[in-house]
């Protein structure tokens, strides 16, 4: 039997940026594939590369950044050789992406129902009509009540939280098939950030869009997606789906970053437990792996030597030693 | 006798009632957590505190003395027993100043030392925060977002404080770092017999901090508990709606979960009677009969120099079960 093809595949994924002060590597040999309506999640600390990896999938790295990579497929088009013009076409229609702060994706001088039917009006042929029932219906999709009035007002008469919805409906407007949202509830209030999650879930559930949320919150990422995939330095260190992540051998990192958050059954008398260090300079990594230092089952292999991404079950892959070579004698206790 | 007591506190922008009769007590080396969601009044209270906003009813006290408008030698006097520590560590340490000289400015004004001795000082501050004394020459660009929390910590220290206003201090820090300042927070309040009014929009952190939580919204207590009965027990649906949002790191997240519609109204037109009836879930939007919460402030029947709800229908048992 046949998988089904990846919506979207990435192999070799790298994004270096030559400075000054010499080479840096903030996205360093990315491979996964995004399944069809899956939603994923990317979850690292800042500095980690998560950002630059979504940018390099829309093809958006900032100057003067360089993307290198085998081959960057969405619906088995590999993005990296296709035409300028080609390009924005294709992923003007195939992928959306939805940032943090929307009040600087948004034009504060134009209504939002011109900013929304703006990228149909360009990808598409369609009647000032249509366009306009188009957009009343992604409206009701992100439930944004008064949806006739919202559309002839500006960004400033929008709550932080309706920006964010009308971001999500801008998003929809060409039904993509991918949509790639960076943080897009961390500048929200828990309870917003509770209704946008469930507008992102229905969105997948009813119109099978895939979702590659990036979050510096595990918490989030738990709640909504099927899959987690965790970086560190530039890497994946590690692929799991969500419901082996806490049951599973875990990264000695993704087990690090999920005890670190306070959880409302955690112990108030014990101190909690803290990642030692600091994410590394990525312009001064550790010789070996970049997070043997802060790495309390680390040992002197770790030092010299990065461990490969490796897939250690089918819904699993790794980059430590520990599970994928362990040494005589290591154990995880 | 309580080391800062708040009584009916009013602070007014304009015709915007910020924070409106508001009261609690913090007692010595406890914590009080203040939670709510943006413009809900927690950081206006904060500054009201320190005369960073101006008091337009109520009393503020520490160790039972008044200091709502103290002035002069008595509000420097002040000044140093309640320090105040921000979000952001870098908009409030002076770039142009090494962290040494930030932290000797403070000594020099409020501890009678002379250079020898502030210089050890100094030191003795930056080990405390687990920072290289070393470090007293830089400059606050050369450090981490943790650091420089740090730093903003041991130049609190320098006064030697007795109560510490921390104003969402671990917002823009990631977890791990996050939790390395939560746990330096911790054990300097046991050491020194702090008291902290911790204030954060997220509740696992207050949760953690925290001997009991005031819950605000609309510029008023909704609840206040001792911090295990609160979540373990929350009366308030305003509070049950602000943990149920919270992601619980269950997979596909919590079914239980009741979701609070809406959004936090304009707070120039809040709503009449109980602020929240317009969003709870458990008010006349589904109940139509509970006219009451339309009519009758419930603020108005509680006692508030004690722990309370501020709830016509308090969620007695969990109807959610």
């Amino acid at each position: 039997m046949s998988l089904p093809q990846p919506l979207l595949q990435v192999r070799g994924l790298t994004v270096r940026f030559d400075l000054e002060s010499g080479t840096i590597v903030p996205v360093n040999d990315i491979n996964v594939d995004l399944a069809e309506g899956e939603i994923v999640g990317l979850v690292g600390e800042s500095g980690s590369g998560k950002s630059l990896t979504a940018l390099a999938i829309a093809q958006l790295v900032p100057h003067p950044g360089f993307l290198t990579a085998q081959h960057l497929r969405l619906r088995g088009e590999d993005i990296t050789t296709m035409p300028a013009e080609a390009l924005r076409y294709f992923l003007g229609s195939e992928m959306a992406m939805i940032f943090q702060d929307p009040m600087s994706s948004l034009n504060p001088a134009l209504k939002i129902g011109t900013q929304l039917t703006e990228a149909t009006r360009v990808h598409r042929r369609v009647s000032g009509k249509e366009l306009r029932k188009m957009a009343l219906e992604r409206m009701a999709d992100v439930h944004i009540s008064a949806a006739e009035t919202r559309l002839r007002q500006y960004p400033h008469e929008f709550s932080g939280g309706m920006r964010q919805r009308a971001m999500i409906a801008m998003g929809l407007m060409n039904s993509p098939s991918l949509i790639i949202a960076d943080e897009p509830t961390t500048a929200l209030d828990v309870t917003i950030q509770a209704q946008i999650i469930d507008v992102l879930r229905e969105i997948n559930r009813e119109q099978g869009t895939t979702i590659m949320l990036i979050s510096h919150d595990i918490g989030v990422i738990i709640e909504i997606c099927s899959r987690v995939l965790v970086m560190y330095a530039g890497r994946i260190v590690e692929d799991v789906k969500i419901s082996e992540l806490m049951t599973a051998d875990n990264h000695p990192y993704t087990e690090a970053l999920i005890a670190a958050v306070p959880a409302f059954d955690s112990n108030r008398d014990e101190p909690l437990p803290s990642i030692p260090g600091r994410p590394p300079d990525l312009d001064n990594l550790p010789p070996g792996y970049a997070f043997a230092p802060r790495c309390k089952y680390v040992f002197e292999r770790c030092h010299h030597e990065t461990p490969p991404l490796l897939r250690i079950d089918e819904t699993h892959r790794i980059a430590c030693f520990l599970r994928t070579e362990p040494p005589e004698g290591a154990t995880r206790e | 006798m309580n080391k800062l007591d708040v009584r009916d506190l009013v602070v007014r922008y304009g015709q915007l009632r910020a924070v409106d009769g508001v009261s609690f007590g913090i007692p010595p080396g406890g914590t009080l957590g203040l939670v709510g969601e943006s413009g809900s009044g927690k950081s206006t209270i904060a500054r009201a505190i320190v005369q960073l906003a101006r008091v337009d009813r109520g009393q503020i006290s520490l160790d039972g003395k008044d200091i709502t408008f103290a002035r002069g030698a008595h509000l420097n006097e002040i000044r140093s027993k309640i320090q105040m520590i921000f979000q952001d560590p870098y908009s409030s340490l002076n770039p142009r100043l090494s962290i040494g000289a930030m932290i000797d400015e403070v000594l020099q004004r409020h501890r009678n030392m002379n250079g020898a001795q502030r210089r050890e000082e100094v030191d003795r501050l930056l080990e405390m925060v687990a920072l290289d004394p070393l470090f007293a020459d830089r400059y606050p660009h050369q450090f981490s977002g943790g650091q420089r929390q740090r730093i903003a910590i041991a130049r609190t220290l320098a006064s030697q404080p007795e109560l510490v206003i921390l104003d969402e201090v671990v917002s823009a820090l990631d977890v791990s770092v996050q939790a390395e300042v939560l746990n330096l927070l911790r054990n300097l309040q046991i050491e020194f017999r702090l008291s902290y009014l911790f204030i954060s929009h997220d509740l696992t952190v207050v949760r953690y901090m925290s001997d009991s939580v005031c819950v605000m919204y609309l510029g008023q207590i909704v609840e206040w508990k001792e911090t295990e009965e609160l979540f373990r027990q929350p009366e308030h649906p305003y509070t049950q709606g602000l943990i149920d949002a919270v992601p619980k790191m269950i997979v596909g997240g919590d079914p239980n979960r009741i979701p609070l519609s809406g959004e936090i109204p304009d707070p120039h037109f809040p709503p009449p009677a109980c602020r929240f009836h317009t969003r709870c879930p458990f008010g006349p939007l589904t109940h139509p009969e509970r006219n009451l919460c339309r009519e009758d402030d419930p603020h108005l029947l509680v006692d508030k120099s004690e722990h309370y709800a501020a709830c016509h229908f308090p969620l007695v048992k969990k109807e959610l079960a």
